[in-house]
């Protein structure tokens, strides 16, 4: 201590500790707001991709019937004889989604036994680099016994961070070569 | 200076006034703190509500074969012709759930749903303050677009196509849709909304309730044949902060009032507007 210094002893360090404290109660409450904001931004960002992919799936369904269109033969079609020209190779190995995301082929085409991959690639090379998001999409196709001018679609689609959406839908062949949507539903 | 000679008046005052503006800073700072935790962390809560609410809405839409808006089954289901702003029933291929905003003396408010059968009434978020669904549709009627002898379809550019033989109540070649006019293909009993070439149309809540009626008028479970013509629903949800104390002053930020006298401890209300086009009810164009 020094000779000038007119505090008592037991005062020393108590700034100190009020700052510590004060510093402390603001740095709690700034890291719950940034954790708080974070988790938020993940949980909108989740939200955003799951709807994402709904639509992804539901503008494969939309493109299948244009493509459809095209095909003169739909019994061809549904038995897998016939592929369409959105392919981006082989039906097999890991493409990725972006994000750092990727999707399994083989293991789709596992789960989708009795149905034909048809239709596979990014939705951006579909849509000419639009604001779509980074968006793949496969679609299985596989015929109705009871009905041959109808076709059975599964459209998956997956985005980043795991979100991914499948729809079915069944197209009927109109007059002409026109495909028309029949029946369409969210499975997952 | 020795040590008795003290601090001048100038020292004094320009020491006083950093130890004020310290001071006010640091209470500025630690004061909000608190505020903005509280407010922050029930944003969150209602984000996330709303999310919950909207998604629900959303994915039953997407799928619904047909719209009502009633609770159209169950014991407690309306009578037909019942129009309400806040009640909605999806029909899907497998299953029917109604959504309406649940309003009580209690101050609860909740969007509640119904799955049908002996199911009970299931709430699935709270505080959802305003619930609301309008309805965008055709304007025009449904008309035969190809011969009702023809083995493939579609022969309606929409609805269900009458028989060719008579099917009690109606007579041959009419349904709750067309009647025979005696041109030899069947007319439609609904109204033109507006001229061509208008594509969609608000659909008043009035056209709901005034027939024709399907599948007949005297049907227990009859419904408005105008229902045919929606292609859109409009989805408006309204959440609140659940705590009183976040709610301030009822008015434009807060549909039910709430304790708060500070803005800063506000946590207004949240909207969204959503326009969903049930899939099915768009097939086939």
């Amino acid at each position: 201590m020094r000779d000038d210094d007119v505090r008592a002893p037991g005062e020393r360090g108590a700034a100190l500790l009020v700052a510590l404290m004060a510093m402390l109660l603001i740095s709690t409450a700034a890291a719950t707001i940034v954790l708080t904001t974070s988790s938020e931004s993940g949980i909108a960002a989740n939200f955003r991709d799951s709807f994402r992919v709904v639509y992804a799936a539901d503008a494969a369904v939309e493109w299948m019937l244009v493509d459809l269109m095209t095909a003169a033969d739909w019994i061809a079609v549904a038995n897998g004889a016939v592929q369409s020209a959105f392919v981006d190779g082989p039906p097999s190995g890991a493409r990725a989604v972006g994000g750092g995301w990727f999707v399994d082929l083989d293991a789709s085409v596992r789960e989708n036994a009795g149905r034909h991959l048809y239709a596979y690639g990014r939705l951006d090379a579909l849509t000419a680099g639009s604001a779509g998001g980074p968006c793949y999409v496969l679609v299985f196709v596989w015929g109705d016994p009871l009905n041959a001018a109808r076709l059975r679609l599964r459209a998956e689609a997956f985005g980043p961070r795991g979100a991914r959406k499948v729809v079915d839908a069944d197209v009927e062949r109109g007059a002409g070569t026109a495909a028309r949507l029949e029946a369409w539903r969210e499975v997952r | 200076m020795s040590r008795d000679s003290g601090f001048t008046v100038l020292e004094m005052v320009v020491a006083m006034a950093l130890t004020v503006t310290v001071v006010a800073a640091v209470f500025t700072v630690v004061g909000g703190g608190p505020d903005a935790f509280a407010v922050q962390t029930e944003v969150s809560d209602m984000h996330q509500r709303l999310r919950v609410a909207s998604g629900t809405l959303i994915h039953d839409l997407m799928s619904a074969t047909a719209v009502r808006p009633y609770r159209s089954h169950g014991p407690d289901a309306d009578p037909p012709g019942t129009v309400t702003s806040d009640t909605l029933t999806a029909i899907g291929n497998a299953a029917m759930t109604t959504y309406w905003l649940k309003r009580d003396r209690a101050g609860t408010y909740q969007l509640m749903s119904y799955a049908g059968g002996g199911s009970a009434d299931v709430p699935v978020v709270d505080n959802i303050v305003a619930l609301a669904f309008d309805y965008v549709g055709d304007p025009a009627p449904p008309t035969i677009v190809r011969p009702l002898t023809d083995p493939t379809g579609p022969w309606t550019t929409y609805g269900p196509p009458p028989a060719a033989g008579a099917v009690p109540p109606f007579a041959a070649g009419e349904n709750c849709i067309f009647v025979d006019d005696g041109s030899g293909t069947p007319a439609p009993r609904l109204a033109v909304l507006a001229p061509p070439p208008a594509s969609l149309i608000d659909l008043p809540a009035a056209l709901f309730s005034d027939g024709p009626w399907c599948p007949d008028d005297a049907s227990a479970d009859r419904w408005d044949a105008d229902l045919l013509r929606v292609r859109a629903v409009v989805v408006t949800v309204r959440v609140q902060a659940a705590a009183a104390a976040l709610r301030g002053p009822t008015g434009p930020l807060f549909a039910h009032g709430g304790t708060s006298n500070a803005p800063s401890r506000w946590a207004p209300d949240v909207e969204v507007r959503v326009q969903v086009a049930p899939r099915n009810l768009n097939a086939g164009r």
